[in-house]
């Protein structure tokens, strides 16, 4: 039967039924090449959409906001304009705020019912929000360095010797592109990173050394050896997935910031034995992240912070090694 | 923020609705939607210098949307896939020549959906909010599946209707 000889009201019964996902696959097909020979069924199709579309959208910010404390309810209507509010709240952060406009759709999603569902479905919008293309500068601070004590500091760029992480800063674009600063007694820096391809690393003199594989040089900074790399945000928060007992807090007084409190429950696991992360309710990534009970094999660091610095735009060049040592430096490949 | 930023932001926060329900259209799956959206949001942003200014850019993002959405095709070999990709080059066509006036209509569906009786209202809860298939819903409400079906379906039917009036008379 071609789309002239089926009439509008069966046309809407095989749109509304694909919108509620009750058509069988003949339906399906049905409707799927109804709208190949016909304009207009495509039309009535993309028109019975909008509604469907938006109506996931206005529930979910109410769930969203009452998910958060954010004063939602689910007994009273949404605003109107729901979605532009959300888009005013979002933009003035100066990140790359026309992904923030996408963005927000995902740290919108609905939260399911119990805590420990509310925090999974939180993780899972910073997972995502992690990979855009957005810069942020951290600060990273060891607050317990295990019980071998404070390491002694590396002097200087010789004998083979890693700077510690503590008071390192890392920078990092999106899911791939990092740059990682550690600094040395004397005030030198050895600056690692990827710009999303290759990875690289700068000491203070000679030669700068580039490999073809992006995490040749993430070695020795923690994280790295306990499946929870936090070089790349979305890689590392995608780690609570599993093997861990995860609570979505709502932090008192705190405006509209929340937290994630992840506890290890499975100890083949080799992440660190707690974490916590703080985030805001409407931001597009972690403001504070904190691992405590790192794997000995690591950094030697027992209890690492992250804390957010800024969300400055970077140098479009800035994740290039190129940026960070003058075109004089001879290179190697690994 | 700069001025680039500032106009691809614009232009994206008036497309975001059609590029969504775009998507919605042929994912289904709202969080697949989701990921798709923001991979999209991304794209325009990237490709958004070669933007021809003198030309809609509706259209254009849907554009984008659409070649995403063939490669999403592609991926998806096991996913129940329904529509093959003539029809989403039609839907896509449809979605770009939808007037701008049906975009904004959508802003009354927060205030038409307040409007709606405490049955019709848990409905749409259950079935958005949720995300239950009606299905699932019918136990959870005493009815069957396909009345629950019906009921959604007259459900949205009044909240096109009511976001069609006259603003202040929703």
């Amino acid at each position: 039967m071609t789309h002239r000889e089926t009439d509008d009201t069966e046309i809407d019964r095989l749109i509304e039924g694909h919108l509620d996902g009750t058509l069988g696959d003949t339906d399906e097909a049905r409707l799927g090449r109804l709208m190949t020979e016909s304009a207009g069924v495509a039309g009535r199709f993309a028109k019975a959409v909008l509604v469907h579309d938006r109506l996931v959208d206005l529930l979910r910010v109410e769930t969203a906001a009452s998910a958060a404390g954010l004063g939602g309810d689910s007994t009273v209507p949404p605003p109107a304009a729901s979605r532009s509010l959300s888009l005013r709240l979002t933009l003035p952060l100066g990140v790359a705020a026309a992904l923030a406009v996408g963005l927000l759709v995902l740290l919108l999603r609905p939260a399911p019912a119990n805590a420990s569902a509310n925090a999974s479905a939180a993780l899972e919008r910073l997972v995502r929000a992690s990979v855009a293309v957005t810069d942020r500068h951290y600060a990273i601070r060891v607050v317990d360095h295990g019980p071998g004590g404070k390491s002694d500091p590396v002097l200087s760029d010789s004998g083979g010797r890693k700077p510690g992480v503590d008071g390192a800063r890392l920078f990092v674009r999106g899911a791939d592109k990092f740059v990682f600063v550690r600094t040395f007694a004397d005030g030198t820096a050895l600056v690692n990173g990827c710009d999303g391809t290759i990875g690289w690393s700068v000491p203070p003199t000679g030669h700068v050394h580039l490999s073809q594989d992006p995490r040749r040089f993430r070695r020795g900074i923690p994280g790295e050896r306990d499946d929870l790399p936090f070089l790349s945000f979305a890689d590392a928060l995608a780690g609570f997935r599993k093997g861990y007992a995860l609570n979505l807090v709502d932090v008192p007084d705190a405006g509209g910031r929340l937290r994630i409190d992840a506890v290890r429950t499975d100890h083949r696991h080799r992440g660190p034995a707690r974490a916590t992360i703080h985030f805001h309710a409407t931001d597009v990534g972690p403001e504070r992240i904190e691992f405590a009970g790192l794997s000995e094999e690591g950094s030697g660091a027992e209890s690492v912070v992250l804390e957010l610095v800024d969300r400055a735009e970077l140098p479009a060049d800035f994740f290039d090694h190129a940026h960070h040592h003058d075109e004089a430096r001879p290179v190697d490949w690994e | 923020m700069n001025e680039r930023l500032r106009q691809v932001t614009r232009e994206w926060t008036l497309a975001q609705p059609a590029v969504a329900a775009f998507l919605t259209s042929v994912v289904r799956d709202f969080r697949e939607r989701d990921d798709l959206l923001q991979e999209v949001a991304v794209a325009v942003l990237e490709s958004f210098d070669r933007y021809d200014r003198s030309r809609p850019f509706v259209p254009w993002a849907i554009g984008i949307a659409r070649n995403r959405v063939g490669t999403w095709l592609r991926t998806r070999h096991r996913a129940r896939v329904t529509f093959d990709s003539v029809a989403v080059e039609r839907l896509a066509a449809a979605f770009a020549a939808i007037p701008a006036d049906d975009y904004r209509r959508l802003d009354r569906l927060g205030e038409c959906l307040g409007l709606l009786d405490g049955r019709a209202r848990k409905l749409c809860e259950l079935r958005y909010r949720d995300d239950l298939k009606p299905a699932a819903i019918a136990p959870l409400v005493g009815m069957t599946a396909n009345t629950v079906a019906k009921a959604l379906q007259r459900v949205r039917d009044r909240l096109r209707e009511c976001i069609e009036r006259e603003p202040g008379l929703a």
